[in-house]
């Protein structure tokens, strides 16, 4: 029992005036000696010690007016568990928001938060009146409301009845997804003011840990909603640690089959973590022992070699009790739509005669809007398929040749949403780049070209597409393109490939910038050098701002890709390459799942490495594969508790609603408003001390 | 009640005396007293009041025989007449705390006393022999009857002396009286009967018994009778010094039907017994009530109308 106004029982000092009245009285009534009353009626007999209780009882009704009086200022409240408040004697409509977070699944003396959570609710659902509405929310990311739409008392939807919601409850499991409960809060408000009930109750089931409570309601988004907080967190803050981040990148410096995977430990205990981190990539697997401070986070490297087909790999902690943080998977190489490959095909020593010299100061430059572009500069030998998964563009700079796996691995990148910028130069050969770059430009190359070298003027610019993203933004004077000067230049052949088309034009009428679209990317082909060998381009105003829009365009020319790394809960694309009929996902669990058109795949509620397969009709060997990961999503790992229940769910129901101790762990209490039971108490005194005195 | 004044003044005024002056008490018990008197007595006498017939024997007064009767039934009978005697009177005043409760003026003990004083006073000229009992604490004061008219005097001192005590031997007191009235006579108690009537009326139903005639004054406040109170009252006894802070208001209700129970059981009570009961009406004045009382008594009313 408490009191909102606990000051005001000074007030009960009050209840000394009658006795004092009675003394005073006692004291100064007038003395009436008169024995006949004595002897008949106060002494001896029923009458007299009815009479002497009586008036006991009146002065001692009249002493607990007065008490009770200054407990009613006092404003009492009885404190009643959450689950025991959620009874009502009419029917009600009740949204219960049930936290199916991860973080419910913490382990606490053996129990699960969500196995409390799952209890109690099922517990408070028990003691409903029939003809209540109940809907249940789960407040896991996305928040899902159980039925959706509004029921009708004594009509409930279809498949929800009376029992439903306690049957739906108890047969539910904990997701692993990030929390809503914001959402899912103002979900079940909507919810309920649908009804056409008018005692409208909200519950909420929620370990109430901080990484939850973000844009959660203020209470005067909950007016006129009785909200309740079910707290079943922990009772203090538990020693957690998970491991946070897991990339890996490409490790040119070893070798191009070497991957540097970086895991990322968060420390959430007050002790030295000292474990071993287990790294798997496909078939081979590697342990390193990591040490971290207290509530530190700590990076450590595992270099690995990458096999053929390894797609994903995972790390991994000895589990404590959240295990499902405790593993976190991360596919090979997570691509940076931002990121650029250089491929430099005339490295020089002399920094300003490299070729990539001007593209990788362009490339970098730090411009009013954005940062400068991370960018990989590689060897034509080097380049692999690894490299090309990691960066939304890649740009072959004057590259002489390329294996035909590598000339396949770039062909499928585009196809697959990349983007190429080609350059020409000294290396090009005619006769070596039509066979191998036919599958990348509008035309083999005929022929180089040109007004012979400097300081013999070349043609100028002459035409630039105005609607091209590339060329577009581009202004005019100073800033165009029309200043520029081209000496040498390549010569494709005339016969186009379907999806060409030309960028820029120089004065003379021979294109410049070409481009042509290949499956979901584009492939653009600057006919002269990146450098300064060929143009003065590079040293013009135009330079810049042209390659990173062409970086940018590239980058972006395949649409939206599909995320390599996703949480918990998220639907991931899955999209069927050209000529593929199906596709086929295997989950961690091993039961694969068909997909014939392109659509999101929505079942991704378990951590772990997702294999899509694509196929050709009438063919068992794939066309493409790729793998996705589904990671817990890093905020559920943090499991601190300094804000506690929300102040909503405190005050939402006015002085009769409130909680427990923030993270206390033990149940939410219920301030039940004693104010009304006191003041018939009141009225009953007044009343039986009218009777009293009636009798006295 | 000890009274600057003299005490035959105060308890029988000239206005008493005068208003009792005509009056003479004739309880119409058969009296054995030792003087010829007014009442009758038990034993055959000289007076001229025709008690029966006898059948002559040997030894009679020839004088006596009734000739009209031999006439008739040719027997000797003889004629013989009542004996009238004095009587012998015993006072019996109840000064117990609970007479001292003052009404109109005076309290219960005094209007009681001056009932007795009247009623002495009438007893005394008519040659009865009166006899005073003041029930006090302790023992008894008694003052034995006498017949003489200076014993009046005695009479009024013993009845004048007394002073309502805290409590009482009022059944002691009586069964003195039972021990001393030897001869038939007249017991008189004054009492509001507050304290151990019970054994009071045992004694005087034994006095009845033996033939005395046994009245009660019933000496009662108008406030006792009525409770005429408000408002919240702290009610004292004055014998036993308890006191109660009660709201009249709600008590009259039960003291009046208390009060009636009460009345209603000494009346039956004394009715069962043969003892002349009386209310006393304090408003009136107290040889009014003696002149009642004894009218009543003479007419053999057991009870007179208040």
């Amino acid at each position: 029992m408490g009191f909102e106004s606990p000051w005001m029982l000074l007030g009960v000092f009050a209840a000394l005036v009658p006795l004092a009245v009675h003394m005073h009285l006692r004291r100064h009534a007038p003395v009436v000696v008169m024995d006949a009353v004595m002897r008949l009626v106060l002494t001896g007999g029923r009458t007299r010690v009815r009479l002497r209780l009586v008036h006991a009882a009146l002065l001692a009704t009249r002493v607990g007016i007065v008490a009770l009086v200054a407990v009613l200022f006092a404003e009492p409240f009885w404190r009643r568990p959450a689950g025991a408040a959620v009874e009502a004697r009419h029917p009600v409509a009740l949204a219960v928001v049930i936290d199916d977070s991860l973080s419910m699944r913490l382990s606490s003396g053996g129990r699960t938060a969500w196995a409390q959570a799952r209890s109690r609710v099922s517990e408070a659902l028990a003691g409903l009146p029939a003809e209540s509405e109940v809907w249940v929310v789960l407040a896991g990311r996305p928040f899902q409301a159980h039925p959706s739409g509004p029921t009708l008392a004594g009509r409930t939807s279809a498949g929800w009845d009376a029992d439903t919601p306690a049957r739906f409850v108890s047969e539910r499991n904990p997701s692993r997804t990030a929390t809503d409960l914001a959402g899912a809060v103002r979900a079940a408000a909507s919810l309920v003011r649908s009804s056409a009930l008018r005692d409208r109750r909200i519950l909420v089931a929620s370990d109430f840990l901080d990484h939850g409570l973000d844009g959660f309601p203020a209470a005067a988004d909950l007016a006129g909603i009785e909200a309740r907080a079910m707290d079943v967190g922990p009772a203090s803050s538990p020693r957690n640690r998970s491991i946070s981040r897991v990339v890996a990148e490409p490790a040119p410096d070893v070798s191009p089959r070497h991957v540097r995977v970086r895991v990322e430990v968060e420390n959430g205990g007050d002790q030295v973590l000292d474990e071993v981190v287990t790294v798997r990539l496909g078939r081979s697997g590697a342990a390193r022992k990591v040490s971290c401070p207290p509530g530190g986070r700590c990076s450590h490297e595992v270099l690995m070699a990458l096999e053929d087909g390894a797609l994903a790999g995972e790390a991994r902690l000895p589990p404590d009790d959240l295990p499902d943080d405790d593993a976190r998977f991360f596919p090979v190489a997570p691509r940076d739509r931002d990121a650029v490959l250089v491929v430099n095909g005339e490295p020089r020593r002399l920094l300003e005669l490299d070729e990539p010299f001007f593209l990788l100061r362009a490339l970098g430059l730090r411009l009013e809007d954005q940062a400068g572009l991370p960018v990989t500069t590689v060897r034509p030998e080097e380049l692999s398929p690894l490299h090309l998964s990691a960066v939304g563009a890649a740009v072959l700079a004057n590259v002489p040749s390329l294996l035909p796996e590598q000339v396949r691995a770039v062909a499928d990148f585009v196809a697959s949403g990349g983007g190429v910028l080609v350059t020409v130069g000294d290396q090009v050969r005619p006769e070596t780049w039509g066979e191998i770059w036919g599958a990348l430009l509008p035309a083999p190359i005929r022929d180089v070209v040109g007004a012979g070298g400097p300081p013999d003027p070349g043609e100028t610019v002459g035409w630039v597409s105005p609607d091209h993203p590339v060329t577009a933004r581009l202004g005019a004077g100073a800033g165009s393109l029309s200043t520029v000067e081209v000496r040498r230049w390549a010569v494709l052949e005339g016969s186009w490939a379907q999806g060409s088309q030309v960028v820029a034009r120089l004065r003379n009428g021979a294109p410049l910038i070409v481009e042509r679209r290949i499956g979901r990317g584009a492939a653009l082909a600057l006919l002269t050098s990146i450098d300064a060998d060929w143009t003065d381009f590079p040293l013009r105003p135009a330079y810049a701002p042209l390659v990173r829009q062409a970086a940018s365009y590239l980058a972006t020319a395949g649409g939206p890709r599909p995320r390599a790394s996703i949480e918990v809960g998220e639907p991931r694309r899955i999209e069927l390459p050209e000529g593929a009929d199906h596709a086929v996902v295997t989950p961690p669990s091993g039961s694969p799942v068909r997909v014939t058109v392109t659509d999101d795949y929505t079942g991704t509620a378990v951590p772990g490495v997702y294999r899509v397969e694509a196929f050709q009709a009438g063919r068992t060997d794939a066309v493409r594969a790729e793998a996705f990961v589904v990671n817990t999503a890093p905020g559920e790992s943090v499991l601190t508790r300094e804000q506690g229940v929300p102040a909503a769910l405190a005050s939402a129901d006015g002085p009769a609603a409130g909680t427990a101790r923030p993270g206390s762990g033990s149940p939410p209490f219920r301030k039940l408003a004693l104010v009304p039971h006191v003041l018939v108490l009141v009225l009953l005194l007044l009343l039986a001390e009218a009777v009293l005195r009636g009798k006295a | 009640m000890a009274h600057p004044k003299e005490p035959g003044l105060v308890l029988l005024p000239d206005s008493a005396r005068r208003a009792l002056g005509n009056l003479q008490f004739r309880p119409g018990v058969l009296a054995e007293g030792r003087v010829s008197g007014l009442h009758p007595s038990s034993h055959q006498g000289q007076s001229l009041e025709f008690s029966d017939l006898k059948g002559y024997a040997s030894g009679d007064d020839p004088r006596g025989v009734d000739w009209k009767v031999y006439a008739r039934t040719d027997k000797l009978y003889v004629r013989r007449y009542l004996d009238e005697t004095n009587l012998e009177a015993h006072l019996v005043l109840d000064a117990s705390g609970s007479m001292g409760h003052p009404a109109e003026g005076r309290s219960k003990l005094e209007h009681a006393a001056s009932m007795l004083a009247g009623l002495a006073w009438v007893m005394l000229r008519q040659g009865d022999e009166v006899g005073v009992h003041v029930a006090h604490e302790t023992d008894p004061v008694s003052t034995p009857p006498r017949a003489v008219a200076s014993h009046l005097n005695e009479v009024l001192a013993a009845l004048g002396a007394a002073e309502a005590s805290r409590g009482t031997v009022l059944d002691r007191t009586l069964e003195r009286v039972v021990g001393v009235a030897g001869r038939k006579g007249v017991v008189v108690l004054a009492s509001d009967l507050l304290t151990g009537w019970e054994d009071a009326l045992s004694a005087l139903r034994l006095l009845a018994a033996r033939g005395h005639a046994v009245v009660v004054l019933h000496v009662l406040s108008h406030e006792e009778r009525t409770f005429p109170f408000r408002g919240t009252v702290l009610f004292r006894a004055a014998e036993t010094g308890e006191s109660a802070l009660m709201d009249a208001r709600g008590l009259r209700r039960h003291y009046l039907a208390a009060f009636q129970r009460f009345e209603f059981e000494v009346r039956t009570a004394c009715h069962r017994a043969g003892v002349f009961f009386f209310p006393v009406d304090m408003r009136s004045a107290p040889h009014e009530g003696v002149a009642e009382v004894m009218r009543a008594v003479a007419a053999g009313r057991r009870t007179a109308a208040r």
